[in-house]
């Protein structure tokens, strides 16, 4: 009988013991290096711990193991696509880097930026608003009526014409062309004629000379009140400036014969008739009437000086009929009323 | 029944899925040592003794040469529509595939979870079985600090 030589014990090194420790794991050691491995992992905390993770990480690996991918992927992975799907794919979108795909995307929306900039008519727009400008300015100049102007109609007509007088420059009149409609239409702006109420409105003028015209002012202003006059203007009626008395007011037709008499009351009336773009209201006349100071002992001299002034045209003397009187722009400009 | 081509194809997909955890990344590795497969090394209609090895070659080729294709990304979700478990929590893996060496982390992956023979890989590879057994032995251990929490502490 054959008797087993007794061996001692042998104790492994740390580093063994690392290298060895697969093979415990998976029960592949000897009984003497399995028993070796034991000993050190009873009295070595540190082997006992990293057999623990051995193990974990083998039990992981075995859970990975059966992992199990779908028919698709499968079929998509063995299946031959060429080279150009791979050159494709290569240049896609999402297989590019990203500091690559934040460049291009700077670069195309400054390219995009650029592009608009440059297509962005700039002439055009800015022209557009010179003109929108313009139009505001001779707007707020026909809305805005300055206290002290000439009385002649030419200086009242001057703000409404001088727009139309610009129209026809080449400058202005293209935009126009373009905001109409049709360009047939285009031309019409240029030549289209006043409002037909503008021609109709007449402002009549009236110029007298009467001597303490101050004093007689209030009993004048009740008595036209009586008849129905009304403040056309920004100032009162029978306002007082400087040498005279100013008097702007509506009042109705049909009173029209009742105020010439009492206008004749202070003196010699002569009323001037001038088309006026200002519309009215039916059956209603505007007057301004200005009556200036005149020294008592001169009156009768006034007064024939203010008859050789009367004019050709039929302007009558007192009494004047609103539709016999006929303008006169060009006797108006020799006055120096205002319209307030 | 299921052929050497089919746990072939499963095996290859397995392996680039698990080195880069990218679907799309995985599929153009796959495909390009498929085709290295079919048409340069294996004829699959008498089947090879020796096809593992041709496998594990031709994919550690492809994966040298699209090194920086089958980088690992350092952000992003993970898709996993393509895998039947949908609840496996890859986070420890992805851990592994960032702090493990890339030759340990292959060699745990052909041993240990896709089966292969280490034999067969370090035939494949060209190394002795001990340097397998040590690249082993070295991964696992990764892995298990990783697994245990003591890699992240």
């Amino acid at each position: 009988m054959r008797e087993e030589l007794a061996r001692p014990n042998r104790d492994l090194s740390d580093f063994v013991a690392h290298e060895l420790l697969l093979d415990y794991c998976e029960g592949r050691l000897d009984s003497d290096r399995h028993k070796a491995i034991e000993k050190m992992i009873k009295e070595n905390p540190e082997i006992k711990e990293k057999v623990m993770q051995m193990k974990s990480a083998l039990d992981f690996c075995q859970s990975l193991s059966a992992l199990q991918f779908s028919e698709k992927f499968l079929h998509e992975s063995a299946s031959h696509k060429g080279r150009i799907h791979g050159v494709l794919h290569r240049l896609s979108w999402s297989s590019w880097p990203d500091s690559l795909r934040w460049s291009s995307e700077a670069f195309l929306i400054s390219c995009f930026v650029a592009l608009l900039f440059f297509a962005t008519p700039w002439g055009e727009i800015l022209e557009s608003r010179k003109i929108f400008q313009t139009r505001l300015l001779t707007s707020s100049k026909t809305s805005v009526v300055p206290k002290v102007q000439p009385v002649g109609a030419p200086a009242v007509q001057v703000v409404e014409k001088e727009p139309e007088a610009k129209r026809p420059e080449p400058t202005q009149a293209a935009p126009i062309v373009a905001a109409a409609p049709s360009p047939t239409q285009a031309p019409q702006p240029t030549t289209k004629p006043k409002p037909k109420a503008a021609t109709t409105s007449y402002l009549h003028r009236v110029i007298m000379k009467s001597a303490n015209i101050k004093a007689k002012t209030p009993a004048l202003v009740a008595k036209l009140k009586q008849m129905g006059a009304a403040k056309a203007g920004q100032v009162e009626i029978g306002w007082r400036k400087e040498n005279g008395n100013y008097f702007h007011f509506t009042i109705p037709d049909q009173n029209y014969n009742e105020l010439i008499k009492l206008l004749s009351q202070y003196g010699a009336v002569r009323v001037y008739k001038n088309p006026h773009p200002r519309v009215l209201a039916e059956n209603t006349m505007r007057f301004i009437v200005w009556i200036e100071d005149r020294p008592t002992d001169n009156e009768e001299s006034q007064v024939d000086e203010a008859e050789s002034l009367d004019s050709p045209d039929g302007a009558s003397q007192g009494g004047t009929q609103p539709g016999d009187a006929k303008s006169d722009a060009k006797s108006g400009e020799s006055e120096s009323l205002n319209e307030d | 029944m299921v052929t050497v081509q089919q746990i072939a194809i499963e095996k290859l997909s397995m392996y680039f899925f698990m080195s880069v955890l990218d679907e799309d990344k995985a599929q153009e590795a796959i495909r390009k040592v498929w085709q290295d497969l079919n048409t340069k090394t294996l004829n699959w209609k008498r089947v090879p003794k020796r096809w593992e090895q041709s496998l594990i070659a031709q994919s550690n080729r492809v994966h040298s040469q699209m090194n920086s294709v089958l980088a690992i990304r350092r952000s992003g979700l993970l898709q996993n529509a393509f895998i039947e478990q949908p609840n496996i929590d890859w986070t420890d893996w992805f851990e592994f595939l960032k702090i493990g060496k890339a030759n340990e982390v292959s060699i745990v992956l052909w041993v240990k979870v896709l089966g292969f023979k280490q034999e067969d890989v370090a035939s494949a590879l060209k190394i002795t079985e001990g340097t397998v057994r040590y690249r082993l032995n070295k991964g696992l251990m990764c892995l298990g600090q990783i697994l245990e929490g003591e890699a992240n502490a």
